[in-house]
């Protein structure tokens, strides 16, 4: 009995002083699949989106695409402006192809390749965080006045486009705020920023988000989310073999 | 002089159409409309391209015009009727003096699907690339040829295979069978038959697989398997293993820095006889020994990092034989203008004996510039 009482006074004991050091950790992996919420709002959807990329404050180029994504596993990316007529992407799993109508095949391709500007294949067809990285809690700060959870994300797959992110997310609503990627050197290569959100069917979406090379600082690309729509895709128009078929 | 007179003033058009497009703002990269359709609604795309190519031969060993010009219409439309029904077509209308003053109408694709289940019927003609090579691919049945010279087809001249196909697609598998004419319409070339084809493809632990079967009343029946892997951030391998009477074997690698440079390197080998003779070429002037072959290529799109220069690709590949130590080295940079416009130039130097595969070819420098329209 004596024996018990030791040690139910020491669980009680470490239960309390876990309580201390962290008083309201909240739980990471929770707050990273609501925030990607903000990104893949529906199971099955079609986005269209527009990539401007900015050197030195002016207007580069801009890109057009439709998003077709299917769950956290299967995105098929359209390329529609002129010149990128015919091309498309598909990412399935941890698997990634690149589809140019002037090579003779389909072309293996990996997240972090440039797609334009700064962005990276990745950045427009892995945004479901939670299927790729695991997150830390790390602390709690402001960012231009406004309060963020700080999660460190690190990749947990090998379809993941990087090693670790950390990941500013506000605390009231989980919207992402801000994040700072990296690659497998430990080297951070560019930054993100989420701008701006949109009422998309009564669901608060992303509108706006830059991404900033952080090499070359004068050099950014916008990615606007011009358009969402829930769609229920068929599964073999991810398929490898299907891709731009249908 | 009235032939020269008329490409200048194509040229010149081309031009102004070229400024007109540049002189736009370029912050108003096109958009499409709406989203795409729901399950009962229609869809319908229209693409064109325009493209003029003026090419040089300097050392010519045999009568060939010091200049010639080549103009390209290629209209592409496609329709969608939910998400059963499909068409598309791609129609290239050309007007050349290569030999002499020629104008023709290909039909590069034109095709219906129709989409039931986990099948897909297909009728028509149509472009399908099965190989995984980049110069050459004996699993590519019924891919066009490739001319290691051109892998890209830079004029998109390729024209697909009149056939009837059946797709069956569950997971990650999907299997193939296609029968394939010689020809309903189009005239015979050499070397193509009718031809009865299946392919199984199948996505394993990132292994993107396929074997493939084809027969045709000539040849030997044809077993294949290519694959493609990736291994970190930018390397892609892939290879291709065939037998008919004799066997063929490509291996290769692709590797992409996220800087934008990229490297192909590939080793082919090929039994001796008519069995890998591409189709469009005479299989009586087929080898008599086993061929072996290597291609390299290095790109950089976008030069981002000197001032300047962030609208110009460039490349440069050799294909050469071990066999007779022939090659040919090509460069090309492209230039994009703007949304609509890219220019480019391109130099094929071919070297080796005359007797050799690319030494017989009869010049020593075969340079096009050219300028593509797109809309």
């Amino acid at each position: 009995m004596k024996r018990l009482l030791l040690a139910l006074t020491a669980l009680s004991a470490l239960a309390a002083a876990a309580s201390i050091t962290n008083p309201q950790a909240p739980d990471a992996a929770a707050l990273l699949r609501q925030s990607d919420g903000y990104r893949n709002a529906w199971p099955s959807f079609v986005a269209k989106i527009r990539i401007s990329n900015f050197e030195t404050g002016k207007e580069d180029e801009e890109h057009a695409y439709l998003v077709y994504s299917k769950g956290s596993e299967k995105v098929y990316v359209d390329f529609q402006s002129p010149q990128e007529k015919g091309r498309h992407l598909l990412m399935l799993g941890d698997d990634m192809w690149i589809y140019l109508p002037d090579t003779s095949r389909a072309v293996r391709i990996t997240p972090l390749q440039r797609l334009t500007g700064n962005a990276s294949n990745g950045d427009v067809a892995r945004t479901n965080y939670a299927a790729d990285y695991t997150a830390t809690y790390l602390r709690r700060e402001k960012v231009d006045g406004v309060d963020c959870h700080v999660l460190e994300l690190e990749a947990k797959r090998k379809g993941a486009t990087y090693h670790k992110i950390d990941y500013w997310i506000r605390t009231d609503t989980a919207r992402p705020v801000k994040a700072d990627l990296f690659v497998i050197s430990g080297k951070m290569i560019k930054s993100t920023t989420f701008d701006q959100y949109q009422e998309v069917d009564g669901r608060t979406v992303i509108k706006q988000m830059t991404i900033v090379d952080d090499l070359r600082k004068n050099s950014r690309s916008v990615i606007d989310y011009l358009q969402f729509a829930p769609r229920d895709l068929p599964d073999k128009m991810f398929h490898q073999s299907r891709a731009g078929d249908l | 002089m009235a032939g020269n007179r008329r490409w200048l003033v194509l040229w010149f058009g081309l031009i102004c159409v070229s400024v007109s497009a540049a002189a736009q703002p370029d912050d108003n990269a096109p958009i499409p409309g709406e989203l795409p359709s729901t399950q009962t609604s229609d869809e319908t795309r229209f693409s064109l391209a325009l493209t003029n190519e003026t090419s040089l031969v300097s050392g010519a060993q045999v009568p060939l015009p010091a200049a010639s010009n080549i103009a390209l219409l290629q209209p592409s439309f496609s329709y969608k009727h939910g998400q059963r029904w499909r068409f598309s077509s791609t129609v290239i209308g050309e007007v050349s003096d290569n030999q002499q003053a020629d104008s023709r109408l290909m039909v590069r694709e034109a095709y219906a699907g129709l989409s039931t289940g986990d099948f897909d019927w297909t009728a028509g003609k149509r472009i399908l690339r099965w190989g995984t090579g980049y110069a050459f691919s004996p699993t590519g049945v019924l891919d066009p040829p490739r001319i290691p010279t051109d892998p890209t087809d830079h004029l998109s001249l390729n024209e697909g295979r009149e056939l009837a196909s059946l797709d069956w697609t569950r997971g990650s598998s999907a299997v193939t069978a296609v029968w394939a004419s010689a020809g309903l319409l189009d005239k015979h070339a050499p070397g193509l038959y009718d031809t009865l084809a299946l392919r199984y493809n199948v996505l394993y632990k990132g292994l993107d697989t396929a074997v493939i079967f084809d027969r045709d009343p000539v040849r030997p029946d044809l077993w294949g398997v290519n694959f493609t892997r990736v291994f970190g951030d930018g390397l892609e391998v892939h290879g291709e293993f065939a037998r008919r009477r004799t066997g063929a074997a490509l291996v290769g690698i692709n590797y992409t820095h996220s800087s934008g440079w990229g490297a192909i390197a590939e080793y082919y080998t090929a039994g001796a006889g008519p069995d890998w003779v591409p189709a469009g070429q005479d299989p009586a002037l087929a080898p008599a020994v086993r061929r072996h072959y290597y291609f390299a290529r290095i790109a950089k799109s976008r030069l981002r990092e000197l001032p300047g220069w962030k609208e110009w690709d460039v490349f440069a590949s050799v294909v050469g034989s071990f066999s007779d130590q022939s090659w040919a080295v090509v460069a090309e940079v492209d230039r994009r203008i703007n949304h609509h416009v890219t220019a480019y130039g391109r130099a094929l130097m071919p070297g080796g004996s005359p007797r050799s595969l690319f030494g017989a070819i009869p010049f020593d420098v075969f340079t096009s510039l050219g300028l593509k329209f797109q809309l």
